[in-house]
């Protein structure tokens, strides 16, 4: 009998740790899930990224395999390559000094200054490959909470396209949302209709596979299909003008019945976000004091 | 020593998991772990390799829903009551948990693409039925390997083994 009660009063005394522990896990699981993801990939860095390095071992030693011939083809080739892209960057520094000065000239404020890397991508879910992912630059490049990401889609050549936004930062490397995750949120600029939107900004909308949700769309405006939607530069960090997707349509346009007062639609992202490897993070420099 | 067979069990496990991730290759072997270690070991020890590799899984995926720490939970569980119920001496009995624990390893991810996508379930089983069926079978080969593999090094060491848990069990 008194063997059952202590069994009980340890029962009780079990339930209330683990009560506590559970308020408490709780009341600092931001801090907590922020502490975690740094230490474990501080220390998981290395390991992950042995992927990564053993395919640029095998690129390495492929290159022995060649003979003496074909390797000096293939340096007086990039050589000959080297050569235009110094021309093109000579010419582009040109251009950026002349920029300047036009634009000190009519007095427009100064482009806002970024700085450009490119990183790998080391590690994804595969069960939600393209909701997001973790790259090999960390806060050591410089990268913070909020720096938006960019690729390239050869669908779209002379447009740089955002990818995602970092969500979190450990030493050397960071984890991506991309423009797919349900909990991406920006607003959105709707260039032909020339209004803005909030992406994923109304909760009550349908998430529908591989499109992006924008709400919060002018009922004044008329939208067309396929347009483009640009980052609209009202974030701290992510510039205007970056290619989100383009439109595929509107969720309702019956505004009186359902009592709403702006519009909601669907965009497809520009991105190819199954298929991507590389991106470039574009790291705002800091301003300087006054 | 059997904690730091555990350990060594879970960090390889884990970084292999994640390394097959980054292929787009799901493969369950964290749980196959788990379930190796709650059935050789403790529960105990399960509950806490259940938890810690659960919340680190979805750290590491960003995965903003912490339920793989519950599900995994729930698999120490249903290793429990296998080890209560079927004789672990036998490898081919290994099969059936090996199809269960891959099934629990995805379920989180179920739930979360259910809620998210509520008005377009269709979409939801056409994207992980595939990957779920394809994750089953390959767990149910999988697990009795690992036991195997297992177990082989954990007899050169003298530890409890999963094949006689059984015993143990009557035993202790």
């Amino acid at each position: 009998m008194a063997r059952k009660g202590k069994n009980l009063r340890r029962w009780n005394y079990g339930l209330i740790i683990s009560a506590i522990l559970i308020v408490i896990m709780a009341a600092s699981f931001q801090t907590l899930r922020r502490a975690w993801f740094r230490v474990t990939n501080n220390f998981f860095y290395p390991y992950i990224n042995v992927p990564a390095q053993i395919k640029y071992l095998a690129a390495d030693g492929s290159s022995r395999l060649y003979s003496k011939q074909e390797l000096t083809a293939k340096i007086s080739k990039l050589e000959a390559d080297n050569r235009v892209f110094a021309s093109k960057v000579a010419r582009l520094g040109e251009l950026v000094v002349e920029n300047e000065k036009l634009r000190s000239l009519v007095k427009l404020p100064k482009r806002s200054a970024y700085t450009y890397i490119a990183a790998e991508i080391i590690l994804r879910d595969p069960l939600r490959w393209k909701e997001g992912f973790v790259v090999n630059r960390g806060s050591d490049d410089g990268i913070i909470a909020g720096t938006p990401v960019l690729c390239f889609n050869p669908e779209y050549p002379d447009k740089v396209l955002l990818a995602g936004v970092v969500k979190d930062v450990a030493r050397h490397s960071a984890q991506i949302m991309t423009v797919l995750n349900p909990r991406f949120r920006i607003s959105g600029y709707l260039a032909e209709a020339k209004t803005h939107g909030i992406i994923n900004g109304d909760a009550s909308q349908n998430f529908r596979p591989d499109e992006i949700n924008i709400s919060f769309l002018s009922t004044r405006k008329k939208f067309t299909p396929s347009e483009n939607c640009f980052s609209s530069g009202f974030e701290h960090q992510i510039p205007r003008g970056l290619l989100i997707g383009s439109l595929i349509g509107l969720d309702s346009k019956n505004q009186i019945f359902s009592n709403k007062l702006y519009l909601s639609g669907k965009v497809l992202p520009a991105a190819q976000l199954d298929d991507l490897h590389f991106v470039v993070l574009a790291i705002p420099q800091k301003k300087k004091a006054l | 020593m059997a904690n730091l067979y555990a350990l060594i069990i879970m960090l390889m496990l884990f970084w292999l998991q994640l390394l097959f991730g980054s292929f787009a290759l799901h493969l369950p072997l964290c749980v196959g772990g788990i379930f190796y270690i709650s059935i050789a070991f403790s529960w105990r020890q399960g509950i806490f390799w259940a938890v810690l590799t659960g919340i680190s899984l979805d750290l590491f995926y960003s995965r903003e829903f912490f339920l793989s720490a519950w599900a995994f939970i729930g698999l120490v569980i249903f290793a429990e009551y296998w080890l209560r119920k079927i004789d672990m001496r036998h490898l081919r009995n290994c099969i059936m948990p090996g199809v269960i624990i891959a099934f629990i390893s995805v379920l989180p991810v179920w739930l979360y693409k259910l809620a998210i996508y509520r008005d377009n379930t269709v979409f939801v089983f056409k994207d992980m039925l595939p990957v779920t069926i394809s994750i089953l079978c390959i767990n149910a080969f999988l697990l009795p390997v690992m036991v195997l593999l297992f177990d082989e090094i954990g007899e050169k060491l003298r530890l409890p083994l999963f094949t006689k848990a059984n015993k143990r069990l009557l035993e202790g």
